[in-house]
């Protein structure tokens, strides 16, 4: 798993950065802003797909996530580390994504005027369909499960990391886990690789 | 009796099937991002949500200042009133309207009003210049505001201090709808007066100006004028590396290959440069190529291109082909086609593939 889970993470490619020195952002140094926001945001967009936010959605939800974090960085007192922080503001912000999606759905399905979203098929292209199938997996999982999986397996951060995020005990992480990889494996069996989500 | 699961554990590995697809996804999950869009977009709406602010304020301070007035006027009265049905020794001592507001509180049963209307209305201690100045010199200016990063970074938010216009509307139209709505010359305009001003708003303003000059209005040598702008006046701006690197490509465009070229060689100098690399040694590669008709360097730059990866590798890769193509070397051209598809970013399939079936004619 070390393997794969160090190669999945994109924070583990980014550990050998150097994050700008927050105070100079709490200053608004709009440079070191930038340098944050460049080092950040490509994390905190993928976590957000990952966590079913689909692409119509997800300019908003990231921009609202880096407004919080510009918000409240004077507040962060670096007692937990920032992406952890960053984590879970994605959360947050994937849930209220959810909410206004089922909203805005159920009013689609009432004016009949669904526009599905279109996907791109790029037969041949494999790196797309195993996104498509991991997100056909995804989607079937909970919320809590989805998102420990995808911090864990996805994300590659380690079960301490994950479970402060989710403000739980590692043991009650272990379990949601296990539930959520025998959810995960029994969902992608029965998606085939064309399957989109 | 079933074996009881240790689900309390960390549990093994996912296997190495199902690890390879999370790694292969994950790469697709965080491809296609444009994280310099998104922080232009970012700051625009933090720069909007700045000038709302002060909008807000702007229509908050007649209203409150209104309150104050009949504030003051309900205390005057009552102090009347308290004067007539009870004479106190302290408010007969001199007429109401020599004493200051400070002094009026004196009358316990008058302190409420009184104080209240302190706030609104200029006593002693505060600055002279009238109700609005008083309001804005009291509670209300003087918060303690949530913390933001825009009125910390921003010289704009120097404006939040500064006598609030109930017009500050007017002041921060949203340029960007005028360009939506199909009036790019309106928009231009709107840019220009924005971008006179200061902070992040301006710099944000000057940079858009840009982009419209060069995207709607086809006026490559007025996106040069804006950018060479923004860059002299915002040399620590946080979309300097977007504006030179658009000032290197606008130069490529109108033809100063000279300029273009020793721009993108000072700026591949540069940390913001060398993180940009594989689109400036694809830019420069292009200039060798189109303009100057030196394959031999061109192909140098798209070389050091495909080095750096990502979309502008697989362009490095097409064009090298065409290179090769052009100076008759048919194995060279397709060995680099070939390589093109089998890379991940080959938006010219079709093309590619047209002209591999040609060359192998």
């Amino acid at each position: 798993m070390g393997t794969v889970r160090a190669a999945a993470s994109p924070l583990t490619e980014l550990e050998g950065d150097v994050d700008p020195p927050l105070l100079d952002c709490v200053q608004g140094d709009r440079t070191a802003w930038r340098h944050l926001h460049r080092r950040y945001y490509p994390v905190a967009a993928a976590f957000l797909r990952k966590l079913g936010v689909g692409e119509r959605d997800l300019e908003d939800a990231s921009q609202e996530v880096f407004l919080q974090m510009f918000r409240y960085l004077p507040r962060f007192r670096g007692q937990a580390e920032l992406k952890t922080w960053l984590y879970r503001l994605c959360i947050t912000q994937a849930r209220r994504v959810r909410r206004r999606r089922r909203i805005s759905d159920a009013l689609e399905k009432l004016l009949s005027a669904a526009p599905e979203q279109a996907v791109v098929s790029e037969a041949g292209f494999c790196e797309q369909a195993a996104r498509r199938r991991i997100e056909a997996a995804l989607a079937r999982l909970s919320t809590a499960e989805r998102t420990a999986l995808v911090l864990y397996e996805m994300e590659g951060l380690s079960g301490k990391e994950v479970a402060e995020i989710l403000g739980c005990k590692e043991a009650t992480l272990w379990r949601r886990l296990h539930y959520a990889r025998k959810s995960f494996k029994r969902a992608l069996e029965q998606t085939t690789p064309e399957e989109g989500v | 009796m079933t074996e009881r699961e240790p689900i309390e554990e960390r549990p093994p590995a996912l296997g190495e099937e199902l690890e390879s697809l999370i790694v292969r996804a994950n790469r697709e999950f965080e491809a296609g991002l444009d994280e310099a869009a998104a922080f232009r977009k970012l700051s625009d709406r933090m720069a909007n949500d700045a000038a709302r602010r002060r909008t807000r304020a702007a229509l908050a301070a007649p209203a409150l200042a209104s309150v104050g007035l009949v504030v003051a006027a309900m205390a005057v009265v009552s102090g009347r009133w308290l004067e007539r049905s009870a004479p106190h020794p302290d408010v007969v001592a001199e007429p109401p309207s020599a004493r200051s507001p400070r002094e009026a509180t004196s009358s316990p049963s008058s302190r409420p009003l009184a104080t209240a209307s302190a706030a609104f209305t200029a006593g002693p201690e505060r600055p002279a210049g009238g109700t609005g100045a008083a309001v804005r010199s009291g509670s209300i200016a003087r918060r303690p505001a949530r913390p933001d990063p825009t009125a910390a970074a921003s010289p704009a938010s120097a404006a939040s201090n500064r006598p609030a216009r109930p017009s500050a509307q007017d002041d921060d139209p949203d340029c960007l709808q005028l360009a939506r709505e199909g009036r790019p010359r309106e928009a231009e305009r709107c840019f220009e007066r924005k971008a006179a001003g200061t902070g992040l708003s301006a710099e944000m303003a000057l940079y858009e100006l840009a982009r419209l000059r060069r995207d709607l209005l086809g006026d490559a040598e007025g996106a040069i004028e804006a950018l060479t702008r923004y860059r002299s006046r915002f040399p620590r701006g946080s979309l300097h590396p977007e504006a030179t690197l658009s000032h290197v490509e606008l130069l490529a465009r109108v033809g100063r290959h000279t300029e273009a070229l020793a721009e993108s060689d000072a700026l591949l100098t540069s940390p913001a440069g060398r993180e940009r690399a594989g689109e400036i040694h694809l830019l420069r590669g292009n200039i060798y190529r189109g303009a100057l008709r030196s394959c031999t360097e061109a192909e140098r730059e798209y070389a050091a291109a495909e080095r750096h990866g990502g979309a502008s590798a697989a362009e490095a890769t097409y064009f090298r082909a065409q290179c090769r193509e052009s100076v008759g070397d048919v194995a060279g051209a397709r060995a680099a086609y070939e390589r093109y598809l089998r890379g991940q970013r080959a938006s010219r399939r079709r093309e590619v593939e047209q002209r591999l079936r040609e060359l192998s004619r």
